[in-house]
């Protein structure tokens, strides 16, 4: 009897055991990784573009115009398992195959016995493959990860408007961004951090082509209309046709200059005065951020953020609504074009809460010095305001904040919006 | 019956774990190494055998922009205008919407021209009029904003030219644009100033987005480019371009905010999206009327 139970118990749960795998092979375990297309980005695009057309004039773009940009990029910068240097001027200078070859792939040993994936080890579940930020963890984290597409990044050490060094992406990777789910890397090997590093600007590139190339085929349809392609290699294809292959390696090449030329691009650093963290300069640093410096009108007079909750940053503009409404219905905007679509919710973009001493950019003072005189790409931080000495005492005033008492502060307090 | 349940928890959790995502787009191999050759074999499109023409003189050309009928221009609400009401509403009175700007009659203003050429000449003095290098790298402007608007709706500057913006309003803004080359983002105190260099570069495409952060509503337009042939529409929606070169084929965009590039238009003839001319020589200008359809401007407003 016991025996029999035994049996009809093994049986079951070999049973249990054979389905459990089948639903894990039908599941989805197919591990081909691929570039997901900027399909975000592009309807965009086409909205805007139909924006005030009459019905009969509505542009759409086909499935093959779709996967003409998608060979295009294929062409020119490979797959997430081979991964190829765009052959234009001063590429191969940027980025090394052998670090991309490091970073790229499933994680694992090459035959040297060098690292393999160390971007999908590390950085996929976050940042997504094609670095837009969308990993499976992404939509669980506050703030979102980076979406590299747009060849922004925040924190960096030069002007506004130009790209990151590879030292500034070096800082982020071995200090994390405190307040957010990116960790410190610091204990990883050098080298990897180097692969990685350029592995993330390979993503910068082909995703900032990437949208440059969907714009350009969105512009050739509303220029030709009948949905041309934008590079017609076929042997039938007419000179015309093939001037697309000529747009795609200037925007191939302008971009891949953007970032040869960071490392130009540093911004000017006045050497602090020996007195900048003296009571005077604490004084004159609140003075100016109360006053001229403009600071308030986002961060609040008690500099805790809260003086504009209605911003967003640029990787969200281009999914809510146009500026010019009110926040509801630019996320009313969204919900109707946007949601179900794969992308991330919206969230306002918040000021920082001075007052934390959290900086995600880092906390030292020359960290700090870059956001006050540069602002913080991609947000509406701005710059170029408050220079020089007067810039020292506003970072001396901001370190000093979270030992202020904000229940005596030290100017009026007004309400943030008026009441009319 | 633990082991049943674990599966069931297992399975709700593999099935319900994924978000939905579009489909793959997919690339045929085939295509992929053609175009990788054809890149790898410098191929340039099949520019390298083009010839220029060569310019015969000098032309003034005008055109003017003006709408087919009425249009409603609607106001700012309190809802969009959330903040310093009392300095960018004065007088409890909302703005209308910017975004369409009439002018005298039926005038529209702030409609764009500006040269789309790939292969435009713009260092060669057959092609751009000497009289333009005069102000080739001057300081033009002001671009101002007061009551929390900007003065120009849409300012066109060259690429190698500085703009002086202006905050003529008692309040701070900062004038932001992501797009334009070096992405400006400056805070202007209030009647302070700043100068925007493009440093020589002009952006991909017309007219780049101009924004403040602190009154999110504020939105405006640069339009740079590297020649000089370019213009926006004034009050009487006219933009006249001195000394265009004729006797070779120009291509000119048409730009409204509302509409982007006008493709379309009555009496005049379009082809790939582009306003095709081959301008005769002649001491008049040449008039060219642009009539923008008022539905259409009524639809996207």
């Amino acid at each position: 009897m016991q025996s029999m139970e035994s049996a009809t118990r093994t049986i079951s749960s070999t049973l249990w055991c054979g389905l459990l795998l089948v639903v894990l092979a039908v599941a989805g375990c197919d591990g081909t990784a691929y570039f997901q297309f900027n399909h975000a980005y592009l309807d965009r695009q086409v909205l805007d573009t139909n924006n005030g057309r009459p019905d009969d004039a509505q542009i759409t773009i086909s499935d093959e115009q779709e996967e003409n940009v998608s060979e295009i990029l294929q062409a020119a910068f490979g797959t997430p398992d081979a991964p190829i240097i765009p052959g234009v001027e001063g590429a191969a200078d940027l980025l090394d195959q052998e670090f991309l070859d490091m970073a790229a792939g499933p994680v694992g040993r090459r035959e040297d016995g060098s690292p393999r994936g160390l971007y999908r080890q590390h950085c996929a579940h976050c940042h997504g493959v094609s670095g837009d930020g969308m990993g499976p963890t992404a939509e669980f984290l506050k703030p979102y990860p980076r979406d590299y597409r747009k060849g922004i990044f925040k924190f960096k050490h030069t002007v506004l408007g130009a790209k990151p060094r590879k030292e500034d992406l070096r800082q982020v990777l071995m200090e994390g961004i405190p307040g957010t789910a990116m960790p410190s890397f610091r204990v990883y090997d050098s080298q990897e951090l180097d692969a990685i590093i350029d592995y993330v600007i390979y993503l910068a590139i082909r995703g900032d082509v990437e949208r440059q190339l969907e714009a350009t085929i969105l512009q050739k349809t509303a220029d030709e209309g009948d949905n041309p392609l934008l590079a017609d290699t076929s042997a039938n294809a007419s000179a015309e046709d093939r001037e697309g292959l000529l747009d795609a390696k200037d925007i191939i090449s302008d971009v891949v200059t953007s970032w040869t030329e960071a490392n130009d691009s540093l911004m000017p650093v006045t050497e602090p005065p020996a007195n900048w963290q003296s009571d005077e300069s604490i004084a004159l640093g609140r003075e100016i951020f109360l006053g001229t410096g403009g600071c308030v009108a986002c961060h609040g007079k008690t500099a805790l953020g809260d003086g504009n909750p209605d911003l967003f940053d640029t990787w969200t503009e281009e999914l809510v609504g146009a500026k010019g409404q009110s926040t509801t219905a630019r996320l009313e905007f969204y919900d109707e074009h946007f949601a179900g679509t794969g992308t991330l919710k919206p969230r306002n973009q918040r000021p920082r809460n001075l007052r934390l001493g959290s900086f995600r950019g880092g906390r030292r003072p020359i960290d700090i010095y870059s956001r006050v005189t540069q602002g913080i790409a991609g947000t509406e931080m701005p710059g170029g305001k408050v220079k020089g000495d007067d810039a020292w005492a506003v970072i001396a005033y901001i370190l000093s904040l979270p030992e202020e008492v904000i229940s005596k502060p030290s100017g009026d307090l007004d309400f943030q919006r008026e009441r009319n | 019956m633990i082991k049943q349940l674990a599966f069931l928890t297992l399975l709700i959790a593999v099935a319900g774990c994924s978000r939905d995502l579009p489909d793959r787009v997919a690339a045929d191999s085939e295509n992929v190494n053609n175009i990788a050759d054809a890149f790898a074999g410098g191929d340039d499109g099949g520019q390298t055998t083009e010839v220029l023409q060569e310019p015969t003189g000098w032309r003034d050309l005008r055109i003017t922009f003006t709408t087919s009928g009425d249009v409603s221009i609607p106001r700012l609400t309190r809802a969009v205008i959330n903040k310093d009401v009392s300095i960018c509403a004065p007088g409890g009175v909302f703005p209308a919407s910017r975004k369409l700007v009439l002018g005298n009659g039926n005038a529209v203003q702030f409609a764009a021209v500006y040269l789309d050429m790939r292969n435009f000449p713009v260092d060669n003095e057959n092609w751009v009029h000497p009289d333009y290098a005069a102000d080739a790298d001057a300081t033009i402007g002001p671009f101002d904003q007061k009551n929390c608007v900007f003065l120009n709706h849409v300012f066109a500057l060259r690429a190698s030219q500085k703009l002086l913006i202006k905050n003529s309003d008692t309040v701070g803004h900062n004038t932001k644009s992501d797009s334009a080359p070096g992405s400006p983002n400056v805070q202007i105190a209030a009647g302070g100033e700043t100068l925007y260099d493009p440093g020589g570069k002009a952006p991909r495409g017309g007219p780049v987005s101009v924004s403040c952060s602190a009154h999110p509503w504020m939105n405006a337009y640069f339009l740079i480019r590297e020649d000089p042939y370019n213009g926006i529409s004034n009050e009487e929606g006219v933009v006249e371009l001195k000394n265009v070169p004729t006797g070779v084929d120009l291509e000119f965009r048409i730009w409204h905010e509302l509409l982007g590039n006008v493709t379309v238009a009555p009496n005049v003839e379009f082809k790939k999206g582009k306003l095709h001319l081959n301008l005769e020589a002649g001491d008049a200008p040449e008039e060219i009327e642009i009539v923008l359809d008022a539905a259409r401007l009524q639809g996207a407003l």
